[in-house]
């Protein structure tokens, strides 16, 4: 098969540099850890009330015992609960989302806070935040006709504000 | 030959088409005059999202669904010079397809269906509407059975010859819609009507979802394959000149079947239910799914040149403004290949992985489908439409210059309402949404991006209706007759022997059921593996 | 307007390199590359670590 000698080289040039964004995004993958949300983890969205984890005064920001932060959301048409949270920032937050009734995605803009909330399924994402401020909790899929006003809001505090604020903490990252 | 008949059957799905994409250009022009909030008369929630669906319906599923159609059997019968296998058969299909279109409406226009064009569960609208997609994609099916027996059939006819490339491209796009059309039926026939008509209680989403997102991407290599046939088979010679690789051409639409279908995650990059592992596999053929349309940019510009140089360009880019900018067909690549380059580079970002976070369910994404559908794909359908109008009707064209008018004000429409809307997206605004106000000072930030999109789309209605114009004033006056055929272009160096792999789809076929197995075989089979919890319907 | 081509030089136009094409090519190419990852360094990493 004849193929022009500057078509084969722009077919190689092209699959090299298609290359080397693969490899780029592998290597981030496997070495620092960036990754798609992907924790595979089944629950049922109509009885969450009876869970342990996500009844209500469970929900928000809650430090375990190896000083590691979670954050335990639900989404239910049209709110995020609990509607005001505060974490600190340029420390790893574990975000744990749950649907109570349909489709929900959530982000919280400038950050790389984004998942989609699938009912029957725990949505769990870890990131960092690493400017402090305030900034709203948006969901971005259509749940209905009250979608656009389903927003929640989250405080990051400067991390010495914060280890001020919780001494009892000690030195966490 | 006599393709009286053959016309008539375009031209009905031409009209079809057309109609749909009319309505749907209305709706578009309400939405985004909705959402600038200068006109709070106009806002309304269950009209906005009712409006939604029916314009995403209408333009992603009955515009193109039936603007294949017709491209392809007139396609088929003047590439293969035969006519239309079994003419009853074909408007069979026209109707099966045209009646689903109708049984969708009615809950589509009366707000009993404002589920979006997606229909994600556990958000359920009136049966009739999946009853009424699901004919319009058997109605399909009937395409995909005529194209498939008319190859195979002039095959026999003509055995050992090459055949043409057209026709390979066409067959391959009705074998891709097969395949892509499996997930989607899946979903509907095993999880939604049942769920729908209350024959069971509940529907898993996430299950719905991977079964969509089967569906949800090489739908739009559909989409885009006969846009790419024209690159390939009307633009070099209307442009003056030939088809710079007839074998290359092959081997794009080879790799865009076989590598479109199993990349479908990259749409479920932010889903919980499925792995990491899974998610980079498709993420690496997506990544491959870009080749074939890096090739399509070098043998179609390659294209050009030649024609461009043979009409006395000189220099490294003289031979760009020797070309027939005033040729619609010509004008329409030339803006397509435009706005592919930012449309194509929008993809890259989405296929990235982790980095899918920053535009995922932002208006960074409407701003991508829109540029690269309504833009790059669309605007080669209208030149289609100018080419193919005066064939169909046996009248000249009403007015060419009005139908240069016409593309350049859409390439210019798409550019101002897709280039803010992804800077939207990159400010965090969220996508499916009727306004975007949600008193907080970030999305003031975004006021001035969205009253420059209402330029946009206002110049996109103009545009539409100009079109429209343009298309009925050529049917219906009369205007100087037009005897003239469609003609496909020849290659540069004739082809005289082509390898099997490239004249046939019998072999990629087992390639595509392994690499399907292989993508989606345990991601599906995982929802019955492990105990799932399924969700009753909600409205919206 | 020019004078038509002579069979020879249409030959060698049909038989040349797509120089042009080339060209154009290398620049959108290397554009795209750029602006990849001017986005993913300058916009995506700053907004911190995620999996």
């Amino acid at each position: 098969m004849h193929i022009d000698v500057l078509e084969k080289k722009w077919s190689q040039l092209a699959l090299g540099g298609i290359g080397v964004l693969v490899l780029m995004i592998l290597f981030s993958a496997v070495f620092q850890g960036m990754h798609a949300p992907s924790h595979v983890e089944t629950i049922d969205s109509a009885k969450l009330h009876l869970s342990e984890e996500f009844a209500e005064d469970n929900l928000g920001l809650s430090i375990d015992e190896q000083g590691r932060h979670w954050v335990r959301m639900v989404a239910g048409r049209y709110n995020f609960f609990p509607g005001f949270i505060e974490v600190p920032a340029q420390t790893q937050i574990t975000f744990r989302w749950v649907s109570m009734d349909v489709l929900h995605g959530v982000h919280i803009p400038m950050t790389n806070m984004s998942t989609m909330i699938v009912p029957g399924y725990v949505a769990e994402v870890t990131t960092v935040f690493p400017h402090a401020g305030e900034y709203p909790v948006l969901c971005n899929e259509y749940c209905g006709m009250g979608h656009d006003y389903m927003w929640s809001n989250i405080r990051v505090v400067p991390k010495h504000e914060w280890q001020a604020q919780h001494p009892e903490q000690g030195a966490q990252s | 030959m006599n393709l009286a008949a053959e016309k008539k059957l375009t031209l009905w799905h031409f009209w079809v088409a057309f109609g749909a994409f009319a309505l749907a250009s209305v709706m578009g022009g309400y939405q985004v005059i909705e959402r600038s909030g200068l006109f709070p008369f106009l806002e309304s929630k269950a009209l906005y999202f009712g409006s939604v669906s029916t314009h995403g319906v209408l333009m992603a599923y009955v515009l193109t669904t039936f603007f294949i159609m017709g491209f392809s059997y007139y396609v088929a019968s003047t590439s293969l010079k035969q006519p239309v296998w079994n003419l009853k058969f074909a408007w069979a299909g026209f109707a099966v397809a045209l009646i689903g279109v109708i049984m969708a409406a009615i809950p589509l226009l009366t707000g009993n269906a404002s589920v979006l064009f997606t229909f994600y569960p556990p958000l359920k609208a009136h049966p009739l509407f999946y009853l009424g997609a699901t004919l319009l994609v058997v109605g399909s099916w009937f395409w995909v059975a005529s194209m498939l027996i008319m190859a195979a059939r002039w095959k026999k006819a003509h055995p050992g010859e090459i055949l043409p490339l057209a026709m390979f491209a066409t067959t391959g796009n009705a074998i891709l819609w097969l395949w892509t059309s499996a997930g989607v039926a899946a979903e509907v026939l095993f999880q939604i009507l049942p769920w729908a008509l209350g024959w069971v209680d509940t529907i898993d989403p996430g299950l719905a979802r991977t079964l969509f997102a089967w569906t949800l991407h090489p739908i739009v290599y559909v989409w885009l394959i006969p846009a790419y046939t024209a690159f390939y088979v009307f633009v070099p010679k209307l442009a003056g000149g030939y088809l710079f690789s007839d074998e290359m051409a092959r081997v794009v639409f080879v790799l865009l079947v076989v590598f479109s279908l199993p990349i479908g995650f990259h749409h479920l990059y932010m889903d919980p239910q499925q792995g990491y592992g899974w998610k980079i596999l498709h993420s690496i053929g997506t990544f491959i799914v870009t080749l074939p349309t890096f090739i399509t940019a070098f043998t179609v510009i390659a294209s050009l040149e030649i024609a461009g140089r043979l009409n006395g360009g000189k220099g490294l880019f003289g031979w760009i403004t020797a070309l027939p900018w005033q040729n619609p067909m010509v004008l329409a690549i030339l803006l397509s290949l435009m706005m592919l380059i930012f449309g194509g580079f929008g993809g890259l970002i989405n296929a990235s992985y982790a980095m899918n976070a920053m535009v995922h369910n932002t208006a960074w994404i409407s701003g991508h489908f829109h540029l690269i559908f309504a833009g790059t794909t669309v605007i080669m359908y209208f030149g289609i439409a100018y080419y193919f109008w005066p064939v169909l009707t046996g009248k000249a064209l009403y007015s060419n210059k009005l139908a240069v008018i016409q593309l350049w004000t859409w390439f210019a429409g798409i550019s101002v309402m897709t280039t803010p809307w992804h800077v939207l997206g990159l400010l965090g605004q969220p996508r499916r949404i009727s306004q975007a106000t949600y008193n907080n000072v970030l999305s003031l930030s975004w006021e001035p991006y969205e009253l420059i999109m209402i330029f946009g789309g206002l110049i996109m209605l103009g545009s539409a209706g100009l079109l429209i114009y343009i298309l009925y004033q050529s049917q219906r006056a009369s205007t100087k007759p037009y005897d003239g055929d469609i003609s496909y272009a020849e290659p540069i160096h004739p082809v005289t022997e082509m390898p099997a792999i490239l004249n046939d789809f019998k072999l990629w076929n087992y390639v595509i059921a392994a690499f399907m197995l292989i993508a989606f075989g345990y991601p599906i089979l995982q929802f019955f593996l492990m105990p799932t919890f399924g969700s009753l319907g909600f409205g919206v | 307007m020019e004078t038509p081509l002579s069979e020879q030089e249409r030959a060698e136009i049909l038989n040349s390199k797509p120089v042009g094409t080339w060209a154009l090519l290398l620049v959108v190419g290397g554009g795209m590359l750029v602006a990849w990852l001017l986005i993913y360094f300058g916009i995506f990493v700053p907004r911190g670590l995620v999996q």
